[in-house]
């Protein structure tokens, strides 16, 4: 019985679990097995029976064809504006870097401004990667598969810890350009490191109140 | 043997609508009729059968619903619709009128 199941299991192999295959699957199983237990009734030894039962399925090539998917059209736009999104956003960095040499050294400004022109573009940056990740549907439902419903599920656990991620990287995202603005504006640096403790009380802070039910 | 398949699978959407004419049935019941009407002359494949059961339901044909078994497995079974047993009768038809010409000229 089991060599009935495993043999179509192992048909069905390369088909992506939905609920339409899973189905197409179920019945070819019963209706195979259903046949064998009626050759063994009728005289049919167990490897005669397997044989006429493997032997009458078919090709099942057509059957299966519908069954296999394309990649869809929005995982492609969504790679595409990610390609987009992530080298936009290096570029920045590299900018943020140059202008630092550029007001420093070319303009002789003043630090504070090299700080605030570098931790400007390197902060749109990050907002942009952010915005960008976050607003991704984590899982594209394509069709009413069981399995997708599941990672749903999964998805739907897994975005609040997502959020809380975000959340940490921008507080420390603040931190650091607080410290550097204050650091260089006041020239404090032998007491601004204490912004560092501020970092750890905000994201537990943080975690407590969006994660409280957790 | 081969000529006489081919001209049977021709037709195998209209005897599966025949047969769900009289009763709702399933993939294996369906063809354990064929087999015991034709005298085990002739069997339909597992994979042809789930074709035509796939054509005639996106024709609005048939019908299927999942009806659960006592023991073992829920089975997948088929009913066929008002569209299905008015493309049966016509199907039929066709067929008569097929017969009476091939008889003339054979």
């Amino acid at each position: 019985m089991n060599k009935i199941k495993n043999y179509v299991d192992d048909l069905f192999k390369d088909i992506k679990r939905t609920r339409k295959s899973e189905e197409l699957k179920e019945e070819l199983i019963s209706d195979l097995e259903e046949k064998y237990q009626d050759l063994i009734s009728n005289g049919k030894n167990e490897k005669e029976a397997y044989q006429e039962v493997i032997g009458g399925i078919g090709d099942v090539d057509e059957l299966l064809e519908e069954l296999k998917e394309p990649v869809s059209r929005e995982d492609l736009e969504i790679r595409k504006k990610t390609a987009f999104i992530v080298s936009l956003s290096v570029g920045l960095y590299i900018l943020a870097l140059i202008s630092v040499i550029v007001c420093d050294e070319l303009l002789e400004l003043s630090d504070t401004i090299s700080a605030i022109s570098f931790f400007g573009i390197a902060g749109i940056a990050t907002c942009i990667l952010i915005y960008h990740f976050m607003s991704i549907p984590k899982y594209q439902k394509m069709d009413d598969s069981f399995v997708e419903i599941r990672k749903e599920k999964i998805d739907a656990r897994n975005k609040n810890k997502q959020l809380l991620n975000a959340l940490d990287t921008i507080v420390w995202l603040f931190v650091l350009i607080i410290y550097f603005l204050i650091s260089f504006l006041f020239g404090c640096w032998y007491i601004s490191w204490v912004l560092f403790l501020v970092g750890p009380l905000v994201t537990t802070i943080v975690h407590l109140l969006v994660g409280g039910n957790e | 043997m081969s000529i006489t398949s081919d001209i049977i699978r021709g037709h195998t959407e209209t005897i599966i609508l025949g047969h769900l004419y009289e009763k709702d049935s399933y993939g294996y019941e369906i063809n354990k009729m064929i087999k015991e009407k034709t005298n085990h002359q002739y069997e339909l494949k597992e994979a042809t059968l789930y074709c035509a059961f796939k054509r005639l339901k996106e024709s609005g044909y048939i019908e299927s619903y999942w009806g659960e078994q006592a023991v073992g497995a829920r089975r997948r079974y088929y009913r066929i619709t008002q569209a299905g047993k008015k493309h049966y009768k016509e199907c039929k038809h066709d067929w008569e009128t097929t017969k009476k010409i091939l008889d003339k000229l054979i």
